[in-house]
Order: C-alpha cells, then structure tokens, then sequence
C-alpha cells in the first residue's frame, strides 16, 4: 500500500487534539455517579447549613449566633476540650502505635501477618459494641477495678470512666490502626540496603533508628497523626459514651442542639467551625510541611 | 594457603531451608588486592559478601579480616565499607551529609567531618556538589557519592555488592575504571561482587567464580580465561566450543588415560584461526561452514566437524577479509586451525 504523497508533511495534531479531548470526556463519564452523589450527599447539606447558622428568621444574613457561641463559655470550652482531646489522641496513639509499626516493619512474614490482624481485628465489630465493651472493663465496678482490687494495688475503685481518661482509652483504641497502618507503610518502603549501609557505616541500632529510620518515616508518621487528629475532632460516639458527659466535644454539643434544644442555627455553627477547624488544621500542616521540606536538605546526624 | 592473608575465610556455610547458598567456602584475600567473587544470580556471591559484612550469619565456618575473628562481631563495630548494588544512600540528607554520616557516627566533630568529607567528595570528582540533594543527582553520581561515604572513614576493607549494574554501558565501564583506579589511589583491599564477566576481567587482580554455593575456581583473570578447569568456568567467562577429547586428531589430553571419563576439550571460539600455521604446535580442524554471521568487529562462523562435533569461531575483520569470508556459501569446506596449547581439558559440569 502506498500512501498518498501530500504537498507538505500531514499534520495529525488536530486529530490528536480532538482524541485527546474524547478520551477526556470518557473519564469523566466514568466519575459521574461519584461527582453527582458528592455535590447531593455533601455539598448541597454543606450549603444548608452554612445558610442555617447565618440566616436569621426574617430572612436577613447576620453572624448573630457565631457571636452567641464565641462568647458562651460553654461552647469556647468545648472547642478547647475538642482539641485536647484531639491532640491527647495523636500523643497516645504515637507513643504506642510508632514502635508497633516498628516492630510488625521488621518482623518475619509469619509474625507480620499475626500483629497485622490484630490491628485490623477492632473492625470486625461494631465501633458503638466496641465502645460499650470498653464501659464494661472500666467502669467503677468494671474488670480492671476489680481485678486491681482482688489484687490489693488499690483499695478504692479508680475513676477511669466518664472522663477525660476514659475519653482518651476509647479514642485510641478506636484511632490506633488508623494510625499504625500508614507508619507500617512508610516503614515497610525503606530500602533494607539503607538501613544495612548504616551499619556498615558504624551507627547503632539505636542511632540508625533515630538518624535514619525515624525521619524517612516522618511522612508516614505525619499523614497518620494528622488523620487522626482530624478524625477525632468531629468524633462523637466514644467521647459520649465513655466521657459520661464530662467531655463536652463540639460533636457532643451539635448532638445536644439538634436533640435536645432544637437551636438549629447554633448547630449548624458549630458544624461550620468544626469544618473551619479541619480546614484549619490541614493548612497547618501543609504550610509546616512546606518549611520542613525548605529546611530539611541539610538534615544530619 | 599462607597465614599472611589479610581475610581468611574457612569452612563458610549458610542454609535458607533446605536451599544452601554456602556451601563449605573457603577463600583467601590478600592485602591490598582487588578480588571478584563472579557467578550467576543465586551462586552464593551475595551471600558470602554479606557474610563478611556481617549482615548474614554463617551457620558454619570462620571469617578473620586482620587476623581477627569477626563472625560474632556486629555489622557496624566492623569498620569495613560496603558499597550497595542500589546504592542505598541517605535520601533525606545532602551529598555532604551522607558521606559525613560515618564519621558523625564515630563522634568527630562537625568542622573536621565537613573537611575530610570535602577531601572524599574530592577524590570521586564532586567536591561542587556537597550541597546538593540525593534525588537530583544520577545515577553515576549517586554511586560516587556511596563510594565517598564508603572510604571517607578509611576502612580496612572495602566491599561491593554489583556497585554499577544499575548503570548503563558506557557510564558502566568509565565507573569500572575509576573504581579501580580508587583502589590503587587508597591500596584498599576490594572484595567487588559482580555476574559481569567482562567487568571481573577488567577489573579483578584474581576472581572467584562460584556456583551453587561452592567457589569453582580461583585464579588470575588471564589464568581463567584461558585455562578453566571446568565446563562450567569456561562457558560463563567467554565463548567455549566443549568438544569430546577425541575431535581433534593427534590431541592427547594429559589425564586422558586415568580420567578421561567425564572430560571434555574446550577451546575459545577467537582462538580458532583460519590462517594456515602449520607446524607441531598447531592442530587443524577440516569441516563444513554451516552459518556465518557478521558482527561489526568480527564474524561468527559456525562449523560442523569432520570428526564430529561442531563449533563456533570468532573471526577478527582483518582476517576474514583477506580469506573473503563473505563470499563463501554454506556447505563449503573449510579448515581452521588451533595452538595446541588452545586445546584445554574440562571436566564436564
């Protein structure tokens, strides 16, 4: 077959272009469903409410009860308590997460498999039976209190629910393999080579995990505590059930609008601060990355 | 064996399940030298390597590096450089910062880390790139930077593991060359692990070819090459025509008489001649040409033998032009001719 000869070379570049664009509309039929069900299930509630929290009943926009709520103590602490709790999550889970990573990185497959169920085990259950079961160990009269009793290392029942302990015990256990999987990740992508050369190089266990291991896990460390973090801000059934009340998070206190004081507007302000917040803390994060990554070519032992 | 030998390894064996990937080694290294240790992927070269890096423990067997018994000893008390097939640098630190790494580790102060890192960078050509990152450097410089690292805390023995198979050719041999010109410079004891033949020839003052966890042969590089004493040696350090031992008239091969069973008759493919040097020192071979192939520098011909049997040689350009190699058919006959000191007997495995 010969081709016909043409004046000049032919040029494809429309064609391509036009193809191109094709297969651009292709794809984006395939994301469809998605995009309609996010913009019906997200973005439009998203909207109403934000409308909810700044129209007044005649109509009218005002930031009436933004202003309410900045200046009830009631709320301010329960911003103030959200956080705490929030960041008392990441620490925990940190502490007792990183080394787990740790180990199940640098364990046998076998062993590996074995401490990856474990981690994945709290998911097969309910989260609400996994809080109550939580209840049942620590309440006053709990298995824990008991058995520290039996034992004689107290003679009083300790308070460990229907506080800020409590709070904390459920968070974690909730948060820990939200946590542990993306540092078992970060981990598990090292290059062995790196951390046999710095052996060979003469740093320690110790110091190899500090100077090396540690910091080319950071990102992993990092994207975990900030999805907990973030999660536990808007967290409601653990801090209820296990706080007793006495941990007044932001989600407790929208639930306490809607239910029980039917004050929508306050609601739906507390619902766009709490959105405000995770904006807020995803900013953070990005700007503190962003220095890190400035400074971090020189990093040294 | 002398007990001057600078690494001593005796009896060395290591076993993954059933799989035994050393099997009874044992190797002396002397001081100073550049040896290979050569085989195929799964031949126990990377084991014995890590073996004496201390990141593999042997089941079986002793190692000594100076006179000292290092099988118990850590990886990171053994003061000796390893240099990794993938590099295996520090990608959260700058160039400087990684071949400072050593000597931070040993508790040297900052100024003077800085310097004589300065004076390792210096020595692989990139003293102007100390400040740069690892991820912005190629693949060459990547490797210069872990040879740096690798000597800047003058070790006593230096190790690599397949240091340019992520290379391409060019840069390959160019690295081949100034590696070995880094060990004359420093007079570093190198163990260097490679399945590159060529690049064990033109590197290696001796080489050790493994197989199967077991080292077949040690010798010179020239020693090797032209006097394997296996099939096996023969055909992974270069072109091997195996024939049976009575091929060749009037070849007698030494062990004929008492071992002639399991041996063979290998001779190089390039030693093979189509000039005519007859006398007592040359043996002729009279076949037919079955195929011939050009290849740039050379041609590759193939031949049926009279006497049975067929081989391949390697025909240099000049050669072939003045016998007009490329006019010649298929099916024609042709005789080549061989040193009788070419004719050298392999035990077939």
């Amino acid at each position: 077959m010969t081709l016909p000869a043409a004046d000049g070379a032919f040029d494809n570049s429309a064609l391509l272009r036009r193809d191109r664009k094709l297969a651009q509309i292709g794809l984006f039929g395939l994301a469809l469903p998605a995009v309609l069900l996010v913009t019906i299930a997200i973005v439009v509630p998203l909207a109403a409410m934000f409308w909810i929290s700044i129209a007044r009943p005649d109509g009218s926009v005002s930031l009436d009860t933004y202003l309410r709520i900045l200046s009830t103590p009631v709320y301010t602490r329960s911003v103030l308590t959200t956080f705490q709790v929030s960041g008392m999550t990441v620490l925990t889970c940190m502490l007792l997460g990183t080394p787990f990573a740790l180990v199940m990185a640098s364990a046998g497959q076998r062993l590996a498999s074995i401490l990856l169920l474990v981690v994945m085990l709290p998911f097969w259950t309910a989260l609400l039976v996994r809080t109550y079961a939580l209840s049942v160990l620590l309440q006053r009269n709990g298995l824990v209190n008991s058995f520290l009793i039996d034992t004689g290392l107290v003679s009083e029942p300790l308070p460990l629910i229907n506080n800020f302990f409590g709070t904390i015990v459920g968070m974690t256990h909730v948060m820990l393999p939200l946590f542990i999987l993306p540092v078992y990740a970060a981990i598990k992508q090292i290059d062995h080579n790196i951390i046999r050369a710095a052996a060979s190089l003469g740093a320690s266990k110790l110091l190899t995990l500090r100077a090396v291991i540690l910091p080319l896990a950071a990102n992993g460390i990092f994207a975990g505590a900030v999805l907990v973090f973030v999660l536990s801000l808007g967290f409601y059934v653990t801090p209820a059930i296990l706080g007793g009340g006495r941990v007044p998070m932001i989600s407790t206190r929208i639930e306490q609008n809607v239910s029980v004081l039917s004050d929508w507007p306050a609601a739906s302000a507390l619902g766009v601060l709490l959105l405000l917040s995770v904006g807020l803390v995803f900013l953070v994060t990005f700007l503190l990355r962003r220095s890190i990554k400035a400074l971090g070519g020189s990093a040294n032992v | 064996m002398t007990s001057a030998a600078f690494i001593e390894i005796r009896n060395l064996s290591k076993a993954y399940g059933s799989f035994r990937a050393l099997n009874d080694v044992g190797l002396d290294v002397g001081r100073g030298e550049f040896l290979s240790i050569l085989g195929p992927s799964g031949s126990g070269k990377t084991t014995l390597l890590m073996a004496l890096a201390g990141f593999v423990r042997p089941d079986r067997g002793q190692i000594s590096v100076d006179g000292r018994d290092l099988v118990r000893l850590p990886a990171n008390k053994r003061g000796i450089g390893v240099v990794f097939q993938n590099y295996a640098l520090f990608p959260h630190m700058n160039v400087a910062a990684n071949v400072m790494f050593p000597l931070r580790v040993r508790g040297i102060g900052r100024a003077e880390a800085a310097e004589r890192a300065r004076k390792a960078l210096d020595i692989v050509d990139l003293a102007n790139m100390a400040e740069r990152d690892i991820a912005t450097l190629s693949g060459g410089q990547k490797q210069r930077v872990a040879l740096a690292r690798a000597v800047v805390f003058e070790p006593r023995l230096m190790l690599m593991d397949e240091p340019l198979s992520a290379l391409d050719k060019n840069l390959r041999e160019q690295m081949q060359y100034e590696i070995r010109k880094l060990h004359d410079r420093l007079g570093l004891t190198t163990v260097y692990v490679t399945h590159d033949q060529r690049e064990a020839l033109t590197m290696s003052d001796r080489i050790a070819v493994m197989r199967d966890g077991v080292i077949r042969q040690l010798g010179t590089p020239a020693s090797l090459y032209h006097r394997p004493t296996s099939r096996f040696v023969a055909e992974f350090l270069g072109e091997a025509n195996i024939l049976e031992l009575d091929a060749v008239e009037s070849f007698v091969a030494p062990e004929r008489d008492a071992t002639g069973a399991g041996r063979k008759l290998m001779i190089r493919a390039e030693r093979l001649s189509l000039s005519d040097a007859s006398g007592h020192d040359h043996v002729s071979l009279s076949g037919t040409l079955t195929r011939s192939v050009f290849q740039g520098d050379s041609w590759l011909i193939s031949v049926d033998l009279a006497n049975g049997g067929a081989v391949s040689a390697r025909i240099a350009a000049a050669e072939a032009a003045n016998f007009n190699l490329e006019a010649l058919a298929e099916g024609a006959p042709l005789k080549l001719h061989v040193r009788r000191d070419a004719l050298i007997p392999v035990i077939d495995a």
